[in-house]
């Protein structure tokens, strides 16, 4: 593996290389004169980045051009645009409106052209006017697409719930779904002792797990009523939503694609893959409606390296010959991990239940942890059987276990704990 | 009393000065953001269009185009991310084997890592700085650079397992 500093100088010396390829030749210069040369790209061949032969200038003026014809448009129909005298001037992080069409320019701008060509002021050839509003299409045509300015809808949150430790510190996440307007967003707050982690570090987190390729995952389509039909870009709608399933994390991420809502479950329980009650659980929790569930078997799974920090050799205390039991502690919880001869590490969070389950050789086992010491623990099985054993209980442990015949039945329910 | 008078729009003069001076070096930052050199001179034109719109009392304007820039390239990767797990982005520049692999990897990262270790290591910037353009406190620049290198890293060295 590199060393930290060789990897910075790998990536510094990428960095520039791939910098060094905007060349000063594509800069602007003084060749203003080419605000007129058939060599420039039609604005189409522009948005699909082709060969780039075009002189940048004239682009720019083409395209400033055009929002003063947009601009003009706007302010004969009386639009209401953002950069109209009821708008605030944008912000930088004004990210909600990427259209470009904002700004009405001042009466002056227009009428005051000179001889030397600047950004915004007209050219007196045909073929510059021809650019120009080869560019307004453009630029409107791409306004289309991010969509219209959208009224602020009335947000309702249908749920919150606090879930996972995402950054393994003991703190946790904060899901709180908002329905508004046949959107869903869900919003994530961190609650955690770390000071540094703030919201980037959740965004930056929870998207690692496809960034990366890590995380196994289905899509899961979302039909609401309410979605816009005539949408055709894929937006993130939703920010990321968190919750602990069995022994894995799933995360979902909402989205438009052409008009409906996506949800995507990144899951790093591959059980959680061919559960589709319990993928629906968590989906419809989201907003309460019905949720039409499919997905592709081919679908490229990729695999999970998304893993609870795992107890160490020393960590293992025998609970018996073949049954071994870890708690590693997790924040402010502890982890309670069993293996057995058969069976690789698993865990559960004791915190949330006093039960674990295990399978050693031919026998179904229950552990549990903490008082109170339950006289008997029951197993129900899918034939209707039950069966009844008393716990043998390690007092310096805290924690005691029963051992069933593994049937051929399934376990349906335990009692006692 | 009050005035009512608010501050003009940026002087085309001002808008020509920047796009002359900051133009190649603002596509050079998108392009590293974005991966896409056509992707990167669109964001830039926009960012500039945007930049006119505003207030002529800009206290830093190059500044303020450089969030404008920054913003609008995160937009794109945010829009594109979808896609790229499916078509992996063409960043239209050949590179020597070695800088192309780390280059590849860095597509990988997360938007918000990628942004940081561009302005660390393309624009060297200290993370005062960097956690200004990117809107967050500087021990999250801190964090985003230190793990994005770890994470390059370890895909460098998984890739030569």
């Amino acid at each position: 593996m590199p060393t930290m500093t060789e990897t910075e100088d790998r990536l510094r010396n990428t960095l520039h290389a791939v910098a060094s390829s905007v060349h000063h030749s594509e800069e602007m210069t003084d060749e203003v004169a080419r605000t007129a040369s058939p060599a420039v790209i039609p604005p189409d061949n522009r948005r699909e980045g082709r060969s780039r032969r075009r002189s940048p200038f004239l682009v720019f003026a083409a395209s400033f051009l055009a929002v003063l014809l947009v601009g003009a448009v706007s302010v004969l129909t009386g639009g209401t645009r953002p950069g109209s005298d009821l708008d605030p001037p944008i912000e930088p992080n004004a990210s909600t409106d990427p259209a470009p069409v904002t700004t009405v320019p001042s009466p002056a701008d227009e009428s005051s052209p000179s001889t030397s060509t600047r950004p915004g002021e007209p050219s007196a050839t045909a073929e510059f006017w021809a650019q120009t509003l080869a560019g307004w299409v453009d630029i409107v045509s791409r306004a289309d697409t991010f969509g219209p300015d959208e009224p602020e809808p009335e947000a309702r949150v249908t749920e919150s719930r606090e879930t996972g430790d995402p950054f393994g510190d003991g703190g946790s996440m904060v899901a709180t779904v908002v329905s508004a307007d046949g959107q869903l967003t869900v919003r994530a707050e961190y609650l955690g002792r770390d000071e540094t982690i703030d919201e980037i570090d959740l965004e930056t987190e929870i998207a690692e797990l496809t960034a990366d390729g890590t995380a196994q995952h289905v899509d899961t389509i979302w039909h609401t009523p309410d979605v816009d039909s005539e949408a055709t870009d894929e937006r993130v709608q939703a920010e990321y939503f968190l919750t602990e399933v069995k022994s894995g994390l799933a995360r979902m991420t909402v989205l438009t694609v052409r008009g409906r809502l996506v949800v995507e479950v990144d899951t790093t329980d591959p059980a959680l893959l061919f559960d589709k009650n319990q993928l629906m659980g968590i989906a419809t929790g989201m907003n309460g409606t019905s949720l039409d569930l499919t997905w592709d078997p081919d679908h490229p799974l990729s695999t999970s390296v998304e893993s609870l920090p795992e107890p160490t050799a020393d960590d293992w205390v025998a609970l018996d010959s073949d049954l071994w039991v870890a708690s590693v502690q997790e924040g402010e919880s502890d982890r309670l991990w069993v293996k057995t001869d058969t069976q690789d590490p698993t865990s559960a969070n004791s915190t949330d239940t006093r039960s674990l389950y295990a399978y050693a050789g031919s026998d179904f086992v229950v552990i549990v942890v903490g008082e109170p010491v339950p006289e008997a623990i029951t197993v129900t099985w899918d034939d209707g059987s039950t069966e009844s054993v008393e716990p043998i209980w390690n007092t310096d442990l805290g924690m005691g276990f029963a051992r069933f015949d593994n049937k051929a039945a399934q376990v349906v329910s335990v009692d006692g704990p | 009393m009050t005035s009512d008078v608010r501050p003009g729009p940026m002087p085309d003069s001002l808008v020509e000065e920047l796009y002359r001076r900051e133009r190649v070096g603002l596509v050079r930052l998108a392009l590293l953001v974005i991966g896409s050199k056509a992707a990167a001179e669109d964001v830039v034109q926009e960012s500039f269009l945007r930049l006119r719109s505003t207030s002529s009392e800009l206290s830093d304007p190059v500044q303020y185009l450089r969030r404008i820039v920054l913003n609008q390239a995160r937009q794109v990767l945010r829009r594109r991310e979808i896609e790229r797990r499916h078509a992996p982005v063409d960043p239209g520049v050949v590179l020597p084997p070695e800088l192309d692999e780390v280059w590849q990897l860095l597509d990988d990262l997360s938007e918000n890592r990628r942004v940081a270790l561009v302005l660390r290591y393309y624009e060297d910037l200290p993370y005062t700085e960097i956690a200004r353009l990117m809107d967050c406190r500087e021990s999250t620049a801190r964090s985003l650079v230190h793990r994005g290198l770890k994470s390059l890293r370890r895909k460098i060295d998984a890739d030569h397992d």
